[in-house]
């Protein structure tokens, strides 16, 4: 630290010197200003836009950070999109696909659309695997887990211990058949009343009696609401041809379906499963009844029951996760297994989880991957791949390519079937029910929510966009040298320095000195 | 009276004229000596009988206003001091940067910030945590090089104060010198040169210090202090010493105890052998050492303050849990239960009440603190205001037994609260119920989580210990004051948890095991975020920001920019100041130079008129000589 020191008789030489040095400082000042375009380069000259300046920095930068956030979030959620889009598009496909009568079998026993189905599933699988920079999309909050596992393993299992749903199918499609196909009814025969019963054991699987009634007074039909739920058909009197008795089913599945049996002349034939002979004694209609129910109740197992059991089991499969393995038939044993479906613990590990990815209860899906878009507006653009919608499509298309239509006509045999017409029918009829969403969520659903992110993302943008002018703005005023002003400041600057300059000069020459001789 | 007497007359005349020549010839010679002032011989008449007599010169006048002088040497204590703090404020506008330079605080802090924006869009994303991992060791580093700059400043101060004492014993013994031979001479003259000189030294005395002066019948000068510690008498010059430190941390501050003084403080020597500390007695108020005692002890320590309070802010923000209590009942009196048995040395409890009278919001501030000397420091540190108690409690015999904790607290919260333990480590405080002159609001226990996970189920917490402190044992910063406040000098010695650089998952992951955290969970970097830029935390008074009695609340990134915008108020009023000094000192100059300096014009008047009167001497003995020779011819 120096000061000069101070010489009082050159004090004013001192002076003008120093007048000089800040005016030429304040030139370089301007100067400086003109070639940065900012009027100081510290914070301390800012003077009182300082605030204003570090405001609107602080504010700026916020905004370029939530800006990144939205277009990091939007390109994510534009490839969400696109899988949802598809998979949308092949649920609707998929219910064309199934359409009813359409049964031309091909080879490996299927039919076309079936072959589409597997061919969809395949393609909803890569879709629910899609990724952007190595982060999963809809795998919740692990998005370093790839969410679905490949197709194979989905359908058939590792071959090592960890079976497939097709072997889920087959578990839960003998439980609901049970022994003999009957659906796990009894139906027995005493005098001339047919009674129609659960199992003994009461067992949770295949159908509930729904009800039953008889077109004509000379055949009545008794219905104990139970539970179990039973049915007496009692041949009282020998009915005229076309009385018919009905008899509805519960499936699994929630779906009905009924057994209509009509009385025939015993000189007319028929399937048994549709009508019986009349025979010359209530008692022995009585016993081509049973028959008829016994033949209709097997017939309706390897055709409606089928399909529904095959559903409820892809269903459970796709519901199983990493934490909650999906319940299966306790077995082996399945046809008399009498206790419900239950989970393997996770320690045991016989099935495929299909679905890796984070699977948090108390999370929603959407929440999984929340967006900050502004200081307190947060927008949800997670999905899982183990939600509803996406399930749903998986188990139809499931159902649908698992299925082979191969008949076989022995009642007693656990490949029973007799009709892959009807068989192809019942099934897809259940996938084009499980293809409607009929009150659940639907792949768009999960498409809107998304989109409504976006919607508040571009509006976020906009918002962004206004402040990110104003804020410039204000930091502008605060930093920014207005040219103009400068140029002008300059110029005057400019000519009072030479003026001065000017005057210096003649004054120093006006010195006594310079007249004495 | 005969052509004698004429002729004697006339010759007094050419020796006055001859001495007013001399002194011309001085002025001239000197217009451009520092500290001349301009001469005047004074010319009388010497009376001879009752008859007019001759010219005979009466001693040399300097033509000094002792009044402009006390002004000036008033005027340059000030400006000195003045321009000491705005230079070296200059140099610490330089280290917080330019406005738009992409290193400034804020700056660096929006980026930091701005990577946890990223990172909470993208959880999972490597290059993203890698780009949350390097903008926290930017944001550290920053503060460590302000940290640095600040303490350099001080540096500079402290040697500056170390030159200035030099200089100024230096000048007094000049002073003795110079003073010693004034009252020895008796050539007016060379005293007139010699007092020249004395001022001379006292003005450059007058650059270091804020003088006072008196002088005595003969000439003998006393220097003291404004304040009245004596500098000099007559002839003894006082020593000043200086015990400068050689290198200067945070850490070092001044203190009047010398066991804690970790700089230098000026002392002066008294008559009885003992000596005296000028800065204790607070005795420079002005020149260039005050300027360097006010940088080194509180400018540039309230600099070092606000990064220190702002990286322990960002430190604990990250690493802190707030454990609410639970409502507890007592009778008519509610309060809170909360649970001590986690908190670290360090580690704060809060209560805020409202005076129910006054409706006045207040809050108490408990510190852990493992020993006595922890609670002192605590109490010295400075952290306290009105609004905000900071007290330590000692908390000897946890967690065994509470009593003593609850002791100490009870008496520092006084009459209107209660405090107890219902059981294990938990403390309770409610209000006086009934008498309902204090409302309990709210009771936090905050203590630091020193880890990143936990494989325990459901144990994991989203803070975690980002920021540490490189000279902690452990690294753990929990704002301890045992032996010496963490605190302070913490924004030297900051730094990113090497851990987190091992392994960035640690930004994400905070339960590992059973129930582990997903990558893609955005719940550590949600709340980092939150912490640094939405919650409010307190800063105490010591920063200066929001005043220096009071406790500043906001938010982390709101008293970044008011660091900032301080220290610019600081510096560009530092300089405003100086500019006004140098103009009064300008004009006091301007003033002194019309009196005393020299113009060559006037001189050069002066000299012709010289001339002028030796000519109209010399013709009278030219005549006298005419008229003698005249009268001998005859």
């Amino acid at each position: 630290m120096s000061i000069d020191p101070f010489i009082p008789s050159s004090n004013t030489g001192r002076r003008n010197g120093d007048m000089f040095i800040q005016m030429r400082a304040r030139l370089d000042d301007l100067q400086r200003q003109l070639a940065t375009g900012k009027k100081a380069d510290s914070f301390a000259d800012l003077g009182l836009g300082r605030r204003v300046s570090l405001d609107a920095r602080t504010k700026l930068s916020n905004i370029e950070g939530w800006n990144k956030s939205i277009e990091q979030g939007d390109l994510r959620i534009r490839f969400m999109m696109q899988s949802i889009e598809g998979i949308n598009k092949n649920a609707l496909d998929g219910k064309g696909d199934a359409r009813p009568g359409a049964f031309v079998v091909g080879a490996n026993n299927q039919v076309a659309g079936q072959v589409l189905a597997r061919d969809k599933l395949s393609q909803t699988i890569d879709m629910l695997n899609a990724e952007v920079g190595g982060r999963y999309l809809f795998s919740g909050r692990s998005h370093d887990v790839k969410p679905v596992e490949s197709i194979n393993l989905i359908l058939d299992g590792d071959g090592a211990g960890r079976v497939g749903v097709r072997t889920l199918i087959s578990e839960r499609q003998q439980a609901d058949a049970g022994v003999g196909n009957m659906g796990r009814l009894t139906s027995t025969l005493a005098g001339s009343t047919i009674s129609v019963a659960r199992e003994a054991a009461n067992p949770p699987y295949g159908y509930t009696i729904r009800g039953a009634t008889s077109s004509t007074a000379a055949i009545t039909a008794t219905f104990g609401a139970g539970p179990p739920a039973t049915a007496d058909v009692t041949v009282a009197a020998n009915p005229q041809a076309g009385d018919k008795v009905t008899l509805a089913l519960n499936l699994p599945d929630g779906t009905i379906e009924t057994i209509e049996l009509e009385a025939r002349l015993s000189n007319v034939s028929g399937p048994a499963e549709t009508g019986f002979a009349i025979g010359a004694t209530p008692a022995a209609t009585a016993a081509n009844l049973s028959a008829s129910v016994t033949a209709a109740l097997q017939k309706k197992t390897a055709t409606a029951l089928n399909s529904a059991s095959a559903t409820i089991a892809a269903r459970d499969f796709f519901n199983g996760s990493t934490t909650s393995p999906p319940v299966r038939v306790p077995g082996p044993g399945f046809t008399t297994a009498t206790a419900p479906p239950v989970a393997p613990t996770v320690a045991l590990n016989t099935t495929i989880i299909w679905y890796k990815g984070d699977d948090a209860a108390a999370i929603q899906a959407r929440n999984t991957s929340p967006l900050q878009v502004d200081r307190g507006q947060v927008v949800a653009t997670g999905s899982r791949a183990n939600e509803q919608a996406f399930r749903e499509t998986m188990t139809a298309f499931t159902v649908f390519a698992t299925t082979s239509f191969v008949e076989d006509t022995n009642p007693a045999s656990t490949t029973y079937n007799p009709s892959s017409r009807d068989r192809y029918e019942g099934m897809a009829e259940r996938v084009r029910t499980t293809l409607s969403f009929n009150a659940s969520q639907k792949p768009q659903d999960i498409g809107m929510e998304i989109s409504i992110a976006q919607v508040s993302m571009k509006s976020a943008t906009e918002r962004h966009t206004f402040s990110l002018n104003f804020f410039e703005t204000a930091r502008a005023g605060a930093e920014d040298a207005n040219d103009e002003e400068v140029a002008a400041s300059l110029l005057t600057l400019q000519t009072r320095l030479q003026a001065t300059y000017q005057t210096t000069s003649i004054l120093s020459r006006l010195s006594l000195v310079n007249y004495l001789n | 009276m005969g052509l004698n007497g004429v002729m004697t007359k006339a010759l007094s005349g050419m020796r006055v004229t001859q001495a007013g020549l001399d002194v011309v010839s001085q002025n001239i010679t000197n217009a451009d000596s520092i500290g001349y002032i301009r001469r005047r011989v004074n010319v009388v008449e010497q009376p001879v009988g009752d008859t007019s007599g001759f010219a005979r010169t009466n001693g040399v006048q300097r033509m000094l206003d002792r009044v402009v002088q006390r002004q000036l040497w008033n005027e340059t204590s000030g400006a000195a001091y003045t321009a000491t703090r705005s230079n070296v404020l200059d140099a610490l506008d330089q280290v917080y940067g330019p406005p738009d330079s992409t290193s400034t605080l804020g700056a660096v802090f929006g980026r930091f910030t701005q990577s946890l924006q990223q990172l909470k869009a993208d959880p999972s994303s490597n290059a993203l945590r890698a780009g949350v991992l390097s903008a926290g060791q930017e944001m550290a580093t920053r503060l460590s090089s302000l940290s640095a700059g600040v303490q350099d400043l001080r540096l500079e101060a402290e040697e500056g104060i170390n030159a200035g004492v030099t200089r100024v014993n230096e000048l007094l013994v000049e002073i003795q010198a110079s003073n010693s031979k004034i009252l020895e001479t008796a050539d007016l003259n060379s005293a007139v040169a010699l007092r020249d000189q004395r001022d001379r030294l006292v003005t450059d005395l007058s650059r270091y210090l804020d003088i006072r002066t008196t002088e005595n019948e003969s000439g003998g000068l006393n220097i003291f202090t404004s304040s009245g510690v004596t500098l000099f008498t007559g002839a003894n010059a006082s020593v000043l010493s200086f015990d400068a430190a050689a290198a200067v941390s945070a850490d070092q501050l001044w203190n009047a105890d010398p066991a804690l003084r970790g700089v230098g403080t000026i002392r002066v020597q008294n008559g009885f052998g003992g000596s005296t500390d000028l800065i204790a007695t607070n005795s420079i108020r002005s020149g260039e050492l005050a300027g360097f005692i006010e940088l080194r002890d509180k400018s540039l320590v309230q600099a070092q303050n606000q990064l220190d309070e702002l990286a322990a802010a960002m430190a604990s923000a990250l690493s802190d849990r707030e454990v609410a209590g639970t409502p507890a009942v007592a009778g008519a009196a509610t309060g809170f239960d909360v649970d001590l048995a986690s908190l670290a040395a360090g580690n704060q409890i809060t209560l805020d009440y409202t005076d129910s009278i006054t409706g006045a919001r207040g809050r108490f501030t408990f510190v852990r603190a493992d020993s006595a000397g922890a609670v002192a420091n605590v109490a010295a540190s400075g952290l306290s205001s009105n609004d905000n108690r900071v007290i330590g409690i000692d908390f000897a015999g946890f967690p065994g037994s509470m009593a003593g904790i609850v002791g100490q607290i009870n008496t520092a919260l006084g009459a209107g609260f209660a405090a107890s333990s219902p059981s294990g480590t938990t403390l309770r405080i409610v209000d006086d119920g009934a008498a309902n002159t204090r409302d309990v609001n709210a009771l936090v226990a905050r203590p630091t989580t020193g880890a990143f996970s936990t494989a325990s189920p459901g144990t994991g917490t989203a803070e975690m210990p980002f920021f540490v402190d490189k000279g902690a044992v452990g690294g753990l910063y929990t704002g301890s004051f045992e032996g010496r406040s963490q605190m302070r000098g913490l924004s030297a010695r900051i730094a990113v948890n090497p851990l987190v650089a091992q392994d960035t998952s640690r930004l994400v992951v905070f339960q590992t095991g059973v129930g582990a955290t997903q990558q893609g969970d955005s719940t550590r970097p949600d709340q980092m975020y939150d912490r640094l830029t939405g919650s409010v935390r307190t800063f105490s008074p010591q920063t200066g920001v929001g005043g220096t009695a009071s406790t500043w609340r906001s938010t982390i990134a709101n008293f970044t920019q008011r660091v900032v915008e301080t220290q610019g108020n600081v510096i560009e009023s530092a300089q405003r100041l100086n500019d006004g000094q140098q103009i009064a000192v300008k004009s006091v100059e301007a003033r002194f130079t019309e009196k005393s300096g020299v113009s060559v014009d006037q001189e050069m008047s002066n000299l012709v008129e010289l001339q002028n009167a030796y000519a109209a001497n010399a013709r009278i003995i030219s005549a006298v000589k005419e008229m003698m020779d005249l009268l001998m011819r005859i």
